[in-house]
């Protein structure tokens, strides 16, 4: 990536000087290819050489329409450095130090010098002076004009946006990460996100419509509680080139992996569910992650509350979000087994109900519980009323819990007990005891639950009739349809840049990714992201 | 006695072995780590899952090498990787900056750590270090504390010290996050399988 933003600096360049014939090659690769090899040209005639001859050295170079005046390519090269400077956002230019830094020789030693002087932000400069003025306060001192810049720019980002008004975002999040949007306001409690998205590895466009669609459905959810709604719009390079040029955000690349990675804001898998794409979006709108951070080292982070849709997407969404869920059954079921979930409404009333890994999960079964007991004797068919709970909870008297549960049989398509023995040996595991013996909870929503399995959901639905066709059964599953931001999550997509803005926010969400600080500030425990 | 102590000390020979070098990546669920160290006694491998598994292994815990002179290769690889990471601390120090303070976090992102290092993918030693951890896991290791599953999925085998100590059924529904393939599987205390 990093190598193609150069390749596409150098064109820059040599567009600039419009007689050189790199110019005219319009695949970067090959561009590329012809810019480095002209730089070992370089390289080959001098290196080694005390006293180069002239002639020698500033001979004609290949290129891709034959030879090439010396000074053509000179000339390109040298422009890189400049243009790096002006245009590379801190990211990347971090990134290009890295890489210099690896070399040992004079020249990297004052690229790095170069490279890592403060410079002027252009985007700072956008609010007060035109790009005209800028470059021609030559008698001002320099020092003056990056503080007074400095100054003005968060003031600028602090100002509401009227009604039809643009901004630009291109800074780092209080987390460190790189924010590139154009903000809109829509009306005055109604802002758009424009992000100009690049799909890596998604030439049919499947991943951009995925999330274009996931977007618009939930689209009335994506709200604060004191009424903000924040709009998203992915564009595309046509989408982005009908900004104009001081409105575009940058293009932020996501690449498609295979089903089954891990997604984070630059990488979804091809499988990624709608719940999980709002997430990772609105990490590049400076959301920082607020599940609790020791599993990922990241001991700093401070926890948001269990329903943010930064904590656990699904849970918020299985709460906010009404849906049509369709559930495929399980190859393990029998035909009779199916018949029966076809043919009966209790069947399909039983399966609907929250089964025991919707309350404690394989992290609690594997981390403290024994092998399952099967009490293959203690069977009753699933059409008798009155039906039993899925799950229940009882303490064993001491520091474990046994959680029993009824098992729709894969064979014959009856219920089984099953017991599950569990023992506690830390706090986690106490807390989520004490709450399954008081006041169970589902804390692992699941709409399809063993022996159905997951197929397809829409979001937003409300469509509530069950309906079964061969080996699916949809129905509809209600929430409470509220807000699935917080004012904090919306305030801060708001109001990057602006100093003092989102206080608490930021003092918390800076923590999100460090692995050792002081202690947690009290501001950040508890609802700290509301 | 304290100076006679220190004399001793300083008179046995330095112990010259590379930094640990760990492939990871942090989850919600924990971290995936395949870690490679030198000791005394060779080399070990440390893994908490097989998700940088470049062939099919289904072995999580504490590995060593069965053949340390296999290792000269990627003994040689990594001193030379870490001269360069030495080399750009010392050269970023001119401009008050290391190798690690120009990192950008991207969350979830896998990286790998060398020593105090931290090498990001979007850094041209990444494949670098990644071919010499996948180079490693191509050599002959002997699980010597851990867990091995079978490759018919029936049990997880435990061992200790080399040798099986206990087997449990591998019942899928129970250590698995979801009830279909490919998914999650935990291993107990020793980490997690992706299945497919």
């Amino acid at each position: 990536m990093r190598c193609l933003l150069l390749i596409a600096l150098i064109s820059a360049a040599t567009a600039v000087h419009g007689a050189d014939p790199l110019a005219a090659l319009s695949d970067n690769v090959i561009r590329g290819n012809w810019v480095e090899a002209q730089v070992r040209e370089f390289v080959a005639r001098m290196d080694g050489h005390k006293n180069p001859s002239c002639d020698e050295a500033l001979a004609p170079v290949a290129g891709p329409s034959g030879a090439t005046d010396a000074y053509r390519a000179v000339y390109a090269l040298a422009r890189v450095t400049d243009l790096l400077k002006s245009k590379l956002n801190i990211r990347c230019m971090n990134g290009l130090v890295q890489e210099l830094a690896q070399q040992d020789d004079p020249v990297s030693a004052r690229l790095i010098v170069t490279l890592s002087n403060r410079r002027l932000d252009p985007a700072r400069s956008r609010y007060l002076f035109s790009q005209e003025r800028y470059c021609n306060v030559m008698g001002m001192d320099f020092q003056s004009i990056e503080d007074l810049l400095a100054t003005a720019a968060p003031l600028a980002s602090c100002a509401a946006l009227k009604p039809g008004q643009l901004r630009v975002i291109d800074g780092l999040s209080a987390f460190g990460n790189q924010l590139n949007y154009t903000l809109m306001a829509e009306a005055p409690k109604r802002h758009r996100v424009l992000l100009h998205a690049r799909f890596g590895n998604d030439s049919a466009g499947v991943m951009r419509r995925r999330v274009e669609q996931c977007l618009a459905a939930v689209g009335p959810h994506l709200r604060s509680p004191n009424g903000n709604q924040l709009a998203f719009s992915i564009l595309d390079d046509a989408g982005a080139r009908r900004l104009d040029r001081a409105s575009r955000p940058k293009p932020v690349t996501i690449n498609v992996t295979a089903a089954g990675t891990r997604n984070h804001s630059r990488a979804y898998a091809a499988d990624i569910d709608c719940p999980t794409i709002v997430h990772e979006v609105l990490h590049l709108v400076g959301l920082s992650d607020e599940y609790h951070g020791e599993p990922d080292q990241a001991h700093c982070r401070a926890a948001g509350e269990d329903d943010s849709i930064m904590r656990d997407q699904n849970r918020a969404f299985h709460l906010r979000v009404p849906r049509r869920v369709t559930c495929r059954m399980h190859e393990d079921l029998s035909q009779s087994a199916r018949l029966i979930i076809r043919n009966s409404p209790l069947a399909q009333q039983f399966l609907r109900r929250p089964s025991l890994k919707s309350y404690v999960g394989n992290g609690f079964l594997n981390g403290y519980c024994q092998a399952p007991e099967l009490d293959s004797g203690n069977r009753r068919p699933i059409n008798l009323r009155p039906q039993p709970e899925r799950v229940t909870f009882s303490s064993d008297g001491t520091d474990g819990i046994i959680l029993t549960g009824w098992e729709f049989s894969t064979g014959i398509g009856d219920l089984v007990r099953v017991t599950y023995r569990c023992r506690c040996s830390d706090d986690v595991c106490r807390r989520t005891r004490q709450q399954l013996l008081s006041e169970p909870m589902a804390q692992f929503p699941e709409d399809c639950a063993y022996p159905l399995l997951p197929q397809a959901v829409v979001w937003g639905n409300r469509e509530a009739t069950c309906a079964v066709q061969g080996d699916n059964v949809s129905f509809g599953v209600s929430a409470d349809g509220g807000a699935l931001l917080s004012n904090a999550h919306i305030r801060e997509a708001l109001s990057h840049g602006c100093q003092g803005a989102n206080a608490t926010y930021r003092a918390c969400a800076q923590r999100a990714y460090l692995a050792s600080c002081g202690p947690l500030p009290a501001q950040c425990s508890g609802n700290w992201a509301r | 006695m304290r100076i006679t102590l220190l004399l001793f000390l300083t008179a046995l020979p330095a112990l010259a072995t590379l930094p640990r070098v760990s492939w990871e990546r942090e989850t919600k669920e924990g971290v995936d780590r395949l870690a490679v160290e030198q000791d005394e006694a060779g080399w070990r491998v440390e893994k908490t899952s097989n998700y940088f598994d470049q062939q099919n292994d289904l072995r999580l815990g504490k590995l060593r090498a069965a053949n340390p002179s296999a290792w000269s290769e990627i003994e040689a690889e990594l001193a030379a990787v870490i001269e360069l990471l030495r080399g750009a601390d010392r050269r970023l120090a001119s401009v008050g900056k290391d190798f690690n303070a120009l990192n950008h976090h991207t969350p979830h992102e896998p990286h790998i750590m060398v020593g105090g290092w931290k090498v990001l993918p979007s850094s041209t030693l990444y494949p670098r270090l990644a071919a010499v951890l996948a180079r490693a896991q191509a050599l002959p290791l002997q699980l010597e504390e851990g867990v091995n599953l079978e490759a018919n999925r029936k049990h997880y085998i435990f061992f200790k010290d080399g040798k099986e100590i206990s087997r449990e059924v591998f019942n899928a529904r129970f250590f698995c996050a979801d009830a279909r393939f490919p998914t999650r599987c935990l291993a107990r205390q020793w980490g997690a399988f992706y299945l497919e």
